[in-house]
């Protein structure tokens, strides 16, 4: 084969290419200093998603395929990658402290963290099933790592053993799947995928059939869709609350991407069987999610079921299928991205030395404690179950509004009569804030600047984006260019 | 149009205090209230060229700017003769519940004011919007300030009361969003462009069938509000459990937003589907005007025996907005600003011996009359308002709907020679009777016989804040009950209007002024060339 064929394009590899180089920084950094000096591991994981988020932009106007066409790296990759190194960023910011708490302010959790951010970049620009494996690898391995790096916690532990296990298991799906796709169509390439199915349809062929619905299944295992969701509360409540945020952030919304990608192209022709079960799948997770959440009495097992919930939402987007929704479901993935991480931020400040601030009762009484974090903490609840003027509002409504226009209405009232539900179980984490009293002798919540200026910038994503959206709107809708 | 936006500044000047408020200390709780009535105040003044400016079925004071233009979502504000009159009352209780708050709120001061100025703000936005998206938006705005007022300042069992509140209002509103999206991506696919402009939405034509789904949409949403029975059950609670301030504000504004509804959105939208419920509506209404009055009259709570008498009186508006004639349509919206004024005042009045005695069940009391003789009087005044007294506000206002909803029988009767209509009327005609009976009851349980409670005997009458409160109420009942004509003038045109478009008699397709389908037109054509490419 001519080196010419096989079309290195470095440029489409550049913010995973970041990620990894700062990783191998930080490998060096922690070799060469000793355990007892403050090591400067956060800030320089900072720069390198900083630089990574910053590449992605740079890079957004072009599509660039390269290594043979196993990466696209297209507008799409490019917002996914901004939305997950924004929540690295925020993670980080306010995961400061909380990391101090559990003592894991290690060299390996930000090594760990900065391979999965670069398989995540993969993951979205793959084009390949084969790379569109790797990444999801390389994503998931180190965050079943992190879930479990509170090695003090048994509940930690068992969290990353139970996320490592059905993990491996929805990997063995995807793997299983791209064989029968291969077998079926003589290639793993997207391209070669989407031209076999628009020839033959997916009429007459089980291997085509069959490998479709696993690979779904597999993303659908990651973006924790009802029925593939068990996994999702053990783990959110097990991890370290700065895990928690990154994860239900960021792998979310790296794996919303690939789906979009997979379903808008690749098998954008086998949509009149793919999208009843898109429907069925939204539906479903819509309701369990809300229902199940509103019965939750531990913050972190609630924001999981909300997290649940926040996935059938999107599930109606791609259930809808068409362009705006696309760029609906993009605009929705950031702001969950800010709510939820704003949330968790929150929720890692008011924790306590080897101990989350998980139950509803350690939120009694926030709001005379520390009036401007509680005002924070209500704005992404309230941002959270979509009521204006917050930005979660707007994502909610260009979801929906998507829907309709596309004729999914009864798909519409089921999500509207769900997200009903789901106020109520934001609404709790108020109550307990503003209206009961906190435990007397609580000492007084101390925020570190870090800790605000991650919260400070949830919040004013929350309200910007909720009252003026317009930009990201243009540039969500922009992003979708060429995936179809 | 460089004109000075008039009714952006009434609609924001309540924040914008709020604002500056946030910066005061909280211990300064003196500070804060006065700061708090004298914003309130300036928007009063603000929105006093309104009362002499709008009047009629076109929108004056017109504000409009681009917002979010790719889906046809703009900040557009307006009044009519009828929004007019519910935005002045808005701004002319604010002051009052503040200044009347003044005890009533122990705690939290600070974050009290700014939820009340904030909720001010969403009120004032919902009645003058013009644009659905916007309308939606100040529209779940009300909801959190005023879940936080019940629910922090509240009673014993706010909790349950503050959640009840809020899921039944969201569950409607939800259901209404589906419906607001459904017609703006149908006119997107009749007309070419997606609006949630008011206006540009009236061209929308749907069989029977959708209509009739669209109308249930936004009907639910407006009848929690309302609130229309089978779905009043959260008022009750939400009075009881409130804080005086927030039970007025409820019942003098925020119920009217219920109605409001119907009025500007759910009926003249879908005349067909008007038509076809008119007649359940009004069964509806009657049943909430009975129940209401005789579930009122034994209630040993003196707050629960007045939420449950606006159930019964928004009975009263329901019914002459269902009856689809100018004489009970203006008596409706009549009847709005007086039940404001005379339900606003009597839980004012209540919050009086409630700060005194810390009690509202009606049983704690008795004789209080000669114990303090000016709250007679004014608590007298106040209630035969609220009965309907001849020239006393509600009079007017229940008579005019009364004789609309006959003229409705009659002609029924003369289309189809049923009787059966007669029956509302009749039916309806009895609540005021009833409202005499629970009323005029409590009065008499409260204010007469022997005061033999020892606690009641010290009960000093009311001071100088409580008659400052309550004079401009007083004024208003005497004003609208012998001359409401000022008011009656104009509202006419737009109560003219709604009642030609939610019958059907005028679709408004042909008066949405050219320049804004020519200029959304123009908007389009950018934006449906990037798709070609």
């Amino acid at each position: 084969m001519n080196p010419a064929d096989l079309n290195l394009n470095f440029a489409a590899l550049a913010p995973a290419a970041i990620l990894v180089s700062m990783a191998i920084i930080v490998m060096l950094v922690d070799a060469f200093t000793d355990e007892e000096t403050e090591s400067p591991f956060t800030w320089l994981t900072m720069l390198g998603v900083g630089a990574a988020g910053l590449a992605a932009m740079a890079l957004s106007s072009a599509t660039r395929t390269g290594f043979s066409g196993m990466l696209t790296h297209d507008a799409l990759a490019a917002f996914g990658e901004v939305i997950v190194c924004a929540a690295a960023l925020v993670t980080l910011l306010t995961g400061h402290r909380d990391l101090a708490n559990h003592r894991m302010r290690k060299g390996e959790f930000y090594v760990l963290f900065l391979a999965s951010l670069s398989g995540m970049a993969l993951m979205m620009s793959a084009s390949d099933l084969v790379m569109l494996f790797l990444g999801l690898e390389l994503m998931s391995i180190p965050v079943y790592a992190l879930a479990g790096f509170n090695r003090a916690s048994a509940r930690s532990g068992e969290s990353a053993f139970k996320y490592f296990i059905l993990g491996a298991f929805a990997s063995a799906l995807l793997l299983y799947g791209s064989a029968l796709l291969y077998g079926a169509t003589g290639s793993t390439e997207y391209s070669v995928i989407k031209a076999v199915l628009a020839e033959q349809g997916l009429t007459g062929s089980l291997y085509l059939s069959l490998g479709l619905v696993l690979v779904l299944a597999a993303l659908a295992f990651k973006v924790s869709a009802v029925p593939f969701h068990m996994w999702t509360p053990d783990v959110y409540e097990g991890a370290p609350v700065t895990v928690t945020s990154f994860m239900s952030a960021a792998v979310k919304a790296t794996a919303f991407i690939a789906l979009a990608r997979l379903l808008s192209f690749t098998f954008a022709d086998a949509s009149d069987v793919i999208y009843p079960l898109l429907w069925t799948l939204a539906a479903v997770t819509m309701v369990v999610g809300n229902v199940l959440a509103v019965v939750q009495s531990n913050l972190k097992r609630m924001l999981a079921y909300s997290s649940i919930a926040h996935a059938g939402y999107l599930l109606v987007a791609l259930a809808t299928g068409s362009e705006g929704a696309i760029s609906a479901m993009l605009f929705y993935l950031l702001v969950y991205a800010l709510s939820n991480a704003g949330a968790f931020a929150v929720m890692a400040a008011i924790s306590r030395k080897g101990e989350d601030a998980e139950a509803i009762e350690s939120w009694s009484g926030l709001a005379s404690r520390h009036p401007v974090l509680a005002a924070a903490m209500a704005l992404f609840m309230v941002s959270l179950a979509g009521i204006p003027p917050t930005a979660g509002f707007v994502g909610k409504f260009f979801i929906f509004k998507e829907a309709i226009d596309r004729g999914l209405v009864n798909l519409a009232v089921v999500g509207m009569i769900a997200s009903a539900i789901g106020v109520y179980y934001y609404l709790r984490v108020l109550v307990a804030m503003y209206m009961r009293e906190g435990i007397a002798g609580e000492r007084p919540v101390l925020a570190g600047v870090p800790v605000q200026v991650g919260v400070a910038l949830c919040s004013v994503g929350v309200v910007v984006f909720g009252v003026l959206p317009g930009r990201l709107l243009e540039i969500a809708t922009r992003s979708i260019v060429g995936l179809f | 149009m460089t004109e000075f936006p008039l009714l952006t500044v009434v609609t924001f000047l309540p924040v914008l205090g709020a604002l500056v408020l946030l910066f005061v200390q909280r211990e300064q709780e003196a500070l804060l209230k006065g700061g708090a009535i004298v914003a309130s105040l300036l928007t009063f003044a603000a929105s006093l060229p309104l009362f002499f400016g709008a009047r009629g079925a076109d929108f004056s004071y017109v504000d409009r700017a681009d917002w979010i233009d790719a889906w046809g979502i703009n900040y557009h504000v307006g009044v009519d003769g009828i929004s007019m009159l519910l935005v002045v009352l808005t701004t002319f209780m604010t002051p009052i519940v503040f200044l009347g708050a003044w005890n009533a709120i122990e705690k939290r001061v600070k974050e009290f004011v700014i939820l009340l100025l904030v909720l001010e703000t969403a009120m004032i936005g919902a009645f003058v919007s013009l644009n659905l998206f916007l309308f939606y938006m100040f529209w779940e705005a009300m909801l959190i300030p005023m879940y936080l007022i019940i629910g922090v300042w509240g009673g014993e069992r706010r909790l349950y009361a503050t959640m009840k509140f809020f899921i039944y209002t969201m569950v409607g509103s939800l259901l209404m969003l589906v419906a607001i999206l459904y017609m703006a991506t149908q006119h997107a696919a009749q007309f070419g462009y997606m609006t949630f402009e008011y206006g540009e939405l009236f061209r929308l034509n749907f069989p029977l069938q959708t209509q009739l789904w669209l109308f249930a949409a936004f009907a639910l949403a407006f009848a929690v509000k309302v609130p229309l029975f089978p779905v009043h059950t959260w008022l009750p609670d939400a009075h009881v459990e409130a804080p005086t301030p927030g039970s007025v504000i409820l019942a003098a504004i925020l119920l009217k937003m219920g109605t409001y509804g119907f009025i500007r959105f759910a009926m003249p939208y879908f005349p067909d589907a008007v038509q076809a419920a008119a007649p359940v509506m009004m069964v509806l209404a009657v049943i909430g005007i009975i129940y209401g009055a005789l579930v009122a009259m034994v209630q040993p709570d003196m707050k629960k025996l007045v939420a449950y008498s606006s159930v019964s009186h928004l009975g009263f508006v329901m019914l002459g907005l269902f009856s689809l004639n100018e004489e009970a349509v203006s008596g409706a919206v009549l009847q709005m600003v007086n039940h404001g004024f005379s339900t606003g005042a009597l839980f004012l009045a209540i919050g009086v011996i409630y700060e005194r005695r810390h009690t509202r069940l009606i049983k704690d009391f008795g004789g209080l009359a000669g114990q303090i003789p000016v709250f007679a009087v004014v608590f007298l005044i106040i209630t035969m308002s609220s009965i309907g007294l001849p020239g006393l506000n509600g009079f007017v206002g229940e008579f005019l709907i009364l004789l609309g909803s006959f003229k409705n029988a009659a002609a029924t009767f003369q289309r189809t020679g049923s009787l059966t209509h007669f029956l509302i009327p009749v039916l309806a005609t009895s609540g005021v009777i009833l409202a005499a009976v629970y009323m005029l009851w409590m009065y008499q349980r409260v204010m007469f016989g022997p005061n033999k409670n020892p606690k009641n005997q010290g009960m000093k009458d009311m001071n100088l804040r409580e008659l400052v409160v309550m004079a401009p109420l007083i004024v208003g009942i005497f004003w609208i009950g012998l001359a409401p004509n000022p008011l009656m003038q104009r509202m006419d045109g737009a109560v003219r209007k709604v009642v030609q478009q939610s019958t059907g008699k005028s679709r408004m397709r042909a008066e949405v002024e050219p320049p804004a389908r020519v200029l959304a037109a123009e908007r389009m054509q950018p934006a449906q060339g990037g798709k070609v490419q």
